[in-house]
Parts: structure tokens; sequence; C-alpha cells
């Protein structure tokens, strides 16, 4: 026993010093691959995202379109009645003047007319006048 | 009472209603004379010694002249109806008159080429001093304004007079007639006629005809010309209109209006006096009668209304 065992503690630290450098190369490996993952899935990532927009936007228009169809639908509807109310009129209107017609038929074709007077043409004085007003010179 | 003379070349007329003395009538008779001689004195150009006369001979020589108020009173009203009529009621009309006959026979300074630029007279208000740049004819305006003055003389002496004062062919009223709530003014025919072709019933205020019925003649070369001169074309208007009556409270203004509806023509006036607010009558070369409304409110009787 006399010669101090220093061979120990050297191999243990040249150890610890190899473990660390070990875990150092297998982090920066991990690390490397990650960020070529990311950089590879990243057009698709955003391709997803305005997958993901366009889908929510066609389906406000969707909602609209719908909506605008179901008021042309009450339009159409009110249209149709107030058209139901002008036919109706009409044919009212239709057989009244088919009655009209049919008593006009019945009215002579020409009525004689007692002689007319000479036309009299009206025409009372100027009324007294104060004074007259006219050209100049007199 | 009723006296009549004449004055400025016409017949001149005062008739007091209402029950005035006799020195009451003959005192407004002659303070109606003196006013329209002093008009005359003023505006007159068919006298020499006229404050118009001497003034149109010095026409354009660039002075400014001291003149009377009632001369600056004419060239003042005559350059703002020159303004406001679009120049249709010009004074320099003088020289046209001269040259197709109605001769005053009082030289007038030679005339100039009118300028755009610059009115024909110059108005110095302060010393009430007048630059004429070519002669002018007081006309119209000038027994318009005889008139007026007439009128204001009457009132602020008598106020509570009534009263009718014609000056050839113009009409002054004021006041009530006895037995009646208005004066009643027949218009002339200008074609001769001798019914009028209107009866109005007018209170207070002015009536005017400018008419070719009279002032007619044959120029040097026999066509038939008038007086109502179109400074447009610097001859007789030919508007197809025979005369034009105005109602308005101020004689002047009612003769500068009736001389510019006058040539604005038979196609012009009726829009040009209704958007005025206009009283005014107009008889057309065929006899055709045209009123505005204004005018129709104090008519009483008009040729073809029925009874």
């Amino acid at each position: 026993m006399g010669r101090p065992l220093l061979h120990v503690p050297v191999i243990g630290a040249a150890s610890a010093v190899l473990y660390a450098a070990t875990l150092g190369a297998v982090a920066f490996l991990q690390s490397s691959q990650d960020a070529a993952l990311r950089r590879e899935t990243a057009p698709l990532q955003q391709a997803a995202d305005r997958a993901t927009l366009r889908a929510e936007e066609a389906r406000r228009a969707l909602t609209d379109a719908g909506r605008a169809l179901e008021t042309a639908g009450e339009r159409y509807a009110a249209t149709t009645q107030h058209a139901a109310e002008v036919d109706d009129a009409l044919q009212h209107l239709a057989a009244r003047v088919e009655a009209v017609t049919g008593s006009a038929a019945t009215l002579p074709q020409s009525v004689p007319l007692p002689p007319a007077p000479a036309p009299v043409i009206l025409r009372a004085a100027p009324p007294p006048a104060d004074a007259t007003t006219g050209a100049s010179g007199r | 009472m009723h006296r009549e003379s004449r004055a400025m070349g016409s017949r001149l007329a005062l008739t007091l209603a209402g029950a005035l003395d006799d020195g009451t009538g003959e005192a407004a008779w002659g303070m109606v004379r003196d006013e329209f001689e002093a008009t005359e004195r003023a505006l007159s150009r068919f006298r020499p010694e006229s404050e118009l006369s001497i003034l149109n001979g010095r026409a354009g020589d660039g002075e400014f002249v001291a003149v009377g108020e009632r001369l600056w009173a004419c060239l003042a009203a005559s350059r703002r109806a020159h303004r406001i009529s679009d120049g249709r009621f010009d004074p320099r009309v003088i020289t046209v008159l001269e040259t197709i006959g109605e001769r005053a026979g009082v030289p007038l300074a030679a005339t100039r080429s009118a300028s755009a630029q610059r009115p024909f007279v110059e108005l110095d208000p302060r010393q009430r001093r007048i630059r004429l740049w070519h002669p002018v004819d007081s006309g119209g305006i000038g027994k318009g304004l005889a008139l007026r003055w007439s009128a204001a003389r009457l009132q602020s002496r008598w106020p509570d007079a009534a009263y009718l004062l014609e000056a050839g062919g113009d009409v002054v009223v004021h006041g009530r007639p006895p037995h009646a709530g208005a004066w009643h003014i027949a218009v002339e025919d200008p074609h001769g006629a001798p019914d009028p072709v209107a009866v109005l019933a007018v209170e207070r205020g002015a009536v005017v005809t400018s008419s070719i019925a009279v002032r007619h003649w044959l120029d040097g070369a026999g066509r038939p010309v008038h007086h109502l001169i179109d400074p447009r074309t610097g001859a007789p208007a030919d508007s197809g209109l025979a005369s034009v009556t105005v109602a308005a409270l101020d004689p002047a203004w009612a003769e500068v209006w009736s001389k510019a509806l006058f040539l604005a023509g038979t196609r012009g006036i009726g829009p040009e006096a209704r958007a005025r607010g206009l009283a005014a009558w107009w008889v057309d070369a065929e006899g055709g009668l045209g009123m505005t409304p204004a005018a129709r409110a104090l008519t009483t009787w008009s040729r073809g209304m029925k009874p």
C-alpha cells in the first residue's frame, strides 16, 4: 500500500467528461433533426391554415346565400299575391268593359240635335275711367 | 277740382278729389307746374339752356362738372337702370333719335364709340359732380322723376289729399277718389280703337305706358320709325309689341321697366315680367292683350273679358 491510487480519480474524471461530451453530441443531433423536421413540415402547416380559413369563408357565404334565398322567396310570394290581385282587378275591369260595350251597342248611331242659335258675343262696354295711360307726346 | 296745361311736350293734368277749397287746389296745381318747370330746366334736351343740354355739349371732355340735384338724380337713376335692365335702358340712344329725325335742335358733343370698360357717366357723390362720356337723353325717366317729385311735394304738404296726376300718358294716383275705392285708369289701345284694352283699379302708385302709337314718323329714307330705340341694334325696336304698360309705386321705375319690357319682345316679356313680379300689360302688333298675374289683380275690365 504506500503508493497513492491516483489513476482512480483520473479514470473517474475522464469517464465523466466522456459522458458529458456524448450527452451533448446526442442533444445537438436531436435538436438538428427537430429543426429539419419543422422546416420540412412548415409549408404543409401553412397550407392547412389557409384551407381552414377558406372553409370558414365558404361556410359564411353559404349562410348568406341561404338568407338571400329566403328573402327572395318571401318577396316572390308577395309579388305573386299582388299579381293575383291585379289579375282579379283586370278581370273585374274586363267584365265592366264588356257590360259597357254591350250598353253602347244599344245606342243609336246618330242623334239629331236641335239647330243651334247664332253665336252671341257678349261684350260689356268698358267702365268709365278717371284717366288714360298711353303713348306720350299728345 | 281739375286743372290741365302742357309740360314736357305733353299734356299735364291734376285732378284733386275731396273737400279741398279752391285756394288749396290752386296751390297744389301751382306746385305741380313749378316742379315740372324746374325739372325741364334741369333735364330737357329740347332746351339749349337746360343743365342736361349744357352737359351734353361737354360730353367726352373728361372733366367732372358740378350739377344740380335733379340732374344728379336723373343720371344716377339712369346708370342704375342701364345696369339692372342689362343695357336695354340706355340714355345714349339720344344720338339715334337725332339721326332718325327726332331732332331737338340742340348741339351735342361729337359722339365717341362706347367703351365696354367705362360707363357712360361717372358720379362723384361727395361733391355731386358728373363726368359724362356720351350725350344722354332724360326721356321717359325724366318725366317719371318729375311725377315722383311732384307727388312727393303734394303728399308732404297735403298728406291726406286724394289726387290723380297725369303727364304725357303716365299717371300717378294717391288716396281714394270720392264714391270709389280706387282710381280707374284706362289703358289706351295702341292701334287706335276708341275703347281701351283694359281698365285698372289703382289706389296708390303709378301707371306708365311705353307705346309707339304717337311718336312714329318716316325717316329720311322714307322708312317708318318710332322713338323706342333698341340700344343693342341702334335702331327702332322691332319687338312685335305695340305698347307696354307697367304699374308700380314709383313712376320713374315704371318708365324704366315699361321700356325694358318693350324691348324684351313678344316672347320674352311674359316670362321676364312674371319673374320680376311686375304688374304689366302688353299689346302686340296684332292687337293681342297679355298681362301678368300681378296685373290681373288690378284689372277690373279688359277687352274680351266676359261681363
